[in-house]
């Protein structure tokens, strides 16, 4: 088996347009199958004349782990909001407590490993979902779509 | 007022727009270009700016010294990253391609034998078109997380913010960390947008986004009168906002864009005039 991979560093140069075409060209002399791994922006179902509805074994998956926080717990350290790189993280002076951005933490849990008071927990999230179908041409695609 | 230009389709002429736009309101107002596109920045070619470097950017990088490390694991463990490998009885090793700098292993580490080192993850430019003030910043090929190249950038930007009546924040396409952390405190999100089903699908995704982020958003439709403008107006509907303007497939706009050039359109001057009533 080969595996042929499809890119550029700029958008829009075509890469799912010549993706979906080389598939189409080559499934009809050798078996293949197509993966789409842009999975933030997936295109190549479109492409192929499939919509999301054409998928019927959608499953969720679990690939990260956000940061939570009890505050009862909290004692204003500022060692959570200190640690963290990702400026997930910040400080609502008028309560003086840390407030969690779910959407730029990396769930890296340094926020977790340096609180004193164990106030932050790490929950597992449902950050996108994961399908595979047959394509009017015969061959399977398998394609991801990350959650917002 | 900081304008984000988005669009979570490749190569719809977000920096087309961007840069065309910012030239725009230079001739007025105090206006900087923002290159949050870290991944592969390209404003500085459409400018034609020599870029000047102002500052590397590090992020920390775990250095385990073996005179305290126990063999404990304890770093391998709790490295969510997998960027620790860590096998019994022997010296845990780094895979610094998966590091991405949180230094939960620092903290973790029971012997102190994790500590600090840095690597170089990116790269901080400044120039000037004109009167028109240029920053931008540039990943280090290989580095995996960039949101902290794209907050390396906003800290640089927000110094400045006082001097300038606008600043216009071009951004990566997709709808991920570094768009949301190029995204995040703009007023106004300008979605630019082409009228084709991958683009539309990809409209969705970018609009959907901004609404969990709480940020209005615009459309600007680019090569308005090829494909079906329909799908477009359906999603403008969905979510309550409305095309501000329309460029359509012109023969000197795409002359202009592969040289490389400032393109010149009556949609842009729209775009000032409304951005001009927002700040009213």
């Amino acid at each position: 088996m080969k595996i042929i991979a499809i890119l550029s560093g700029k958008g829009g140069t075509g890469k799912t347009t010549l993706s979906s075409n080389l598939a189409i060209l080559l499934s009809k002399k050798k078996p293949i199958v197509a993966v789409d791994c842009d999975a933030d922006a997936p295109n190549l179902a479109l492409a192929l004349g499939l919509k999301e509805k054409n998928f019927f074994n959608w499953e969720e998956v679990e690939t990260n782990e956000k940061a939570v926080l009890d505050e009862k717990k909290c004692i204003d350290c500022k060692k959570c909001f200190n640690v963290c790189n990702f400026a997930a993280i910040n400080w609502d002076k008028r309560k003086n407590k840390p407030v969690f951005n779910s959407l730029l933490c990396e769930g890296c849990g340094a926020c977790q490993l340096v609180c004193p008071q164990s106030a932050i927990k790490l929950v597992k999230v449902k950050n996108g979902k994961i399908a595979n179908t047959k394509t009017p041409y015969g061959f399977e695609l398998f394609t991801g779509q990350l959650f917002l | 007022m900081k304008i984000a230009i988005t669009g979570g389709k490749g190569g719809t002429g977000k920096s087309t727009i961007a840069t065309a736009l910012a030239v725009e309101l230079a001739r007025k107002y105090k206006t900087m270009i923002a290159d949050a596109d870290v991944d592969c920045p390209n404003d500085h070619l459409i400018l034609n700016i020599r870029r000047k470097k102002i500052r590397d950017i590090f992020q920390p990088i775990p250095k385990i010294n073996r005179g305290k490390c126990q063999k404990c694991g304890r770093c391998a463990e709790v490295c969510k990253e997998h960027a620790i490998v860590f096998v019994d009885d022997k010296y845990p090793v780094l895979i610094p391609e998966q590091c991405i700098g949180c230094s939960a292993c620092m903290i973790a580490c029971p012997h102190n034998a994790v500590e600090k080192d840095e690597r170089k993850i990116g790269t901080i430019y400044q120039g000037n078109f004109q009167n028109l003030k240029f920053f931008s910043a540039e990943t280090e090929i290989g580095v995996e997380e960039e949101s902290p190249i794209v907050n390396a950038l906003k800290n640089e930007v927000e110094k400045q913010k006082k001097k300038f009546d606008y600043i216009v924040f071009d951004t990566s396409p997709g709808t991920h960390c570094n768009v949301i952390s190029a995204l995040q405190g703009s007023d106004l999100a300008i979605c630019v947008a082409e009228p084709t089903p991958l683009g539309a699908h990809d409209l969705k995704l970018i609009l959907e986004l901004l609404k969990i982020l709480k940020i209005p958003a615009k459309i600007l439709l680019n090569k308005s009168d090829i494909g079906n403008k329909k799908l477009i107006e359906k999603i403008t509907k969905d979510f309550q906002t409305a095309i501000i303007g329309e460029i359509p497939y012109s023969k000197k706009i795409m002359e202009s864009y592969s040289k490389g050039k400032i393109i010149e359109d009556s949609a842009i001057t729209k775009l000032k005039e409304h951005l001009e009533r927002k700040k009213k």
